[in-house]
């Protein structure tokens, strides 16, 4: 009774909308335990390891399409501190794992290839983060976060996933390297010796700017509202580097438990694919969708894909977390041009994400992750994007153009 | 947009995407059809093999004394040829080539 009297006043203190928190926990729960009596313990796993995820993606409002937009207009670099540190801590878990220092531990690295079709992918990707207002890991904690305006940037994120396997034979047939291994080709220790010192290089890199621009710069750790550890952890918000602890854990027992690392897109692509032929339309035109992993799923109930269940969880986990922070479904305005913005972003990543074997998660951090040289192609060609849609956003009124920044 | 209006279309979409997961999982999760247990049953029942269902002595076609015919005289009695006793060529017994298990 303590208890329940306890978490009732922390939940009033924190506003929290108690309707939210118990349809989620329901739904959790009873999703969790459907997963593990139809499929597999490891499915419930799975689901969970994504409510993990987007519990922390929420409350540390870890994000990449914002992040990226305030350092490239004012400098703000602490959020691009924060995601080159979980790239380096993620490298130092995953290299010896996929480099069978654990011989008895089985698992696939992220591997996609050195190519046009990756590096125009990312470009594109980085556009439609900018339009769409989010990425793939954006655009699913947002949802759940109750941001009605990035449904249509998922809406259409799936419609553009859709069209990007419908053409993705005709990239992969530009000029390509190949899927080029840092740990295949150096062995784990020097890969990741050479990784972790790109890495470096990159943080010190936007540590210094930061500092040229601002004079100082924002601590990944720093706290802006203070309160007791527990209350934080429960309720948030979470400083970066809480965020950066959540999503390295739970992208580690992704890759133990699922086997390869995580990712986001691929169950876009596999539910429009649904959608599409249960409303009566001809996939047969799709190579794609007609063999391996992708043709099974098709075949299979959508709860059979990892990627999906995950998805699930991270929308899920988001919504809990809101609920519980007292945020679910903020008032907002929305105009027109940014819907038109959202369909075009959604369109962009959707497609951008396919050609480039992955979004900002799959492609870029489990690429990175995984020591695959497609995952730096896509940071590069990514970033490029990025910055040419903070530009478009600028010209086409959604921001304040960029010379009236300080 | 207020909060409240936010709230009842994430509400809507939630309920639209549980349903359509529910049907599609409904949709993959219907038994197989007979004739698919047959195929994926393996060479057990292909045509080639003494257990083949078509012109072999356990076969159920209309000519055959064991079929099911309902003009045809056989009845499914213990000491007719075309009885399922387990001592019978035709029998569905466990140990018999052309019982029915799957593993066989």
């Amino acid at each position: 009774m303590q208890l329940r009297a306890e978490i009732t006043e922390s939940m009033q203190k924190n506003k929290s909308d108690r309707g939210v928190v118990l349809f989620t926990v329901l739904a959790i729960l009873g999703l969790s335990l459907f997963l593990q009596f139809a499929f597999s313990l490891k499915q419930a796993v799975l689901f969970l390891t994504g409510v993990g995820l987007g519990i922390s993606l929420l409350h540390a409002a870890f994000g990449f399409s914002s992040v990226w937009r305030n350092f490239i207009r004012k400098r703000e670099g602490v959020g691009i501190r924060a995601q080159l540190l979980l790239f380096m801590l993620a490298s130092l878990l995953f290299f010896p794992i996929l480099g069978q220092f654990f011989p008895e531990i089985s698992v696939a690295a992220a591997l996609g290839p050195v190519g046009i079709s990756v590096m125009m992918g990312a470009f594109l990707f980085g556009i439609g983060m900018e339009l769409g207002n989010g990425c793939g890991s954006g655009t699913l904690w947002t949802v759940g976060g109750g941001h009605v305006n990035m449904l249509v940037t998922l809406a259409f994120f799936i419609v553009g996933s859709v069209i990007g396997t419908a053409h993705l034979r005709w990239w992969l047939e530009l000029p390509s390297l190949g899927k080029i291994s840092l740990i295949d080709s150096f062995g784990w220790q020097p890969a990741l010796l050479l990784q972790l010192g790109l890495l470096l290089a990159l943080y010190l890199f936007v540590h210094f700017l930061e500092k040229r621009r601002h004079g100082w710069v924002t601590p990944v750790n720093s706290r802006k509202e203070k309160g007791d550890f527990l209350n934080r952890l429960i309720f948030g918000p979470w400083p970066l580097i809480w965020g950066v602890a959540g999503l390295l854990f739970f992208s580690l027992v992704t890759l133990l438990v699922a086997g390869h690392p995580w990712s986001i897109t691929f169950a876009f692509g596999l539910w429009g694919v649904k959608i599409w032929t249960a409303l009566g339309g001809d996939i047969s035109t799709l190579s794609y969708w007609s063999s391996g992993y992708p043709a099974r799923a098709l075949a299979s109930s959508v709860l059979a894909d990892v990627t999906s269940v995950m998805n699930f969880g991270i929308i899920l986990g988001a919504m809990l977390a809101a609920g519980l922070a007292g945020s679910f479904a903020p008032a907002k305005k929305i105009q027109a041009n940014m819907i038109i913005s959202a369909v075009i972003g959604g369109l962009l990543l959707g497609y951008g994400a396919r050609l480039a074997f992955g979004c900002n998660i799959g492609g870029l951090y489990s690429g990175i992750a995984s020591g695959s040289l497609h995952g730096w192609l896509w940071l590069v060609a990514g970033f490029t994007g990025t910055i040419a849609g903070v530009y478009i956003r600028s010209l086409t009124g959604i921001d304040r153009p960029l010379r009236t920044q300080t | 947009m207020k909060h409240k209006q936010s709230k009842i279309i994430l509400g809507s979409a939630i309920g639209l995407a549980t349903l359509a997961v529910a049907i599609d999982h409904t949709r993959h999760s219907l038994p197989k059809a007979e004739h698919q247990k047959y195929e994926n049953a393996g060479s057990a029942y292909d045509d080639d093999t003494p257990c083949s269902l078509d012109d072999s002595p356990c076969s159920l076609d209309d000519e055959n004394p064991c079929s099911l015919d309902d003009e045809n005289p056989c009845s499914l009695d213990d000491e007719n040829p075309c009885s399922l006793d387990d001592e019978n060529p035709c029998s569905l017994d466990d140990e018999n080539p052309c019982n029915l298990d799957y593993e066989a």
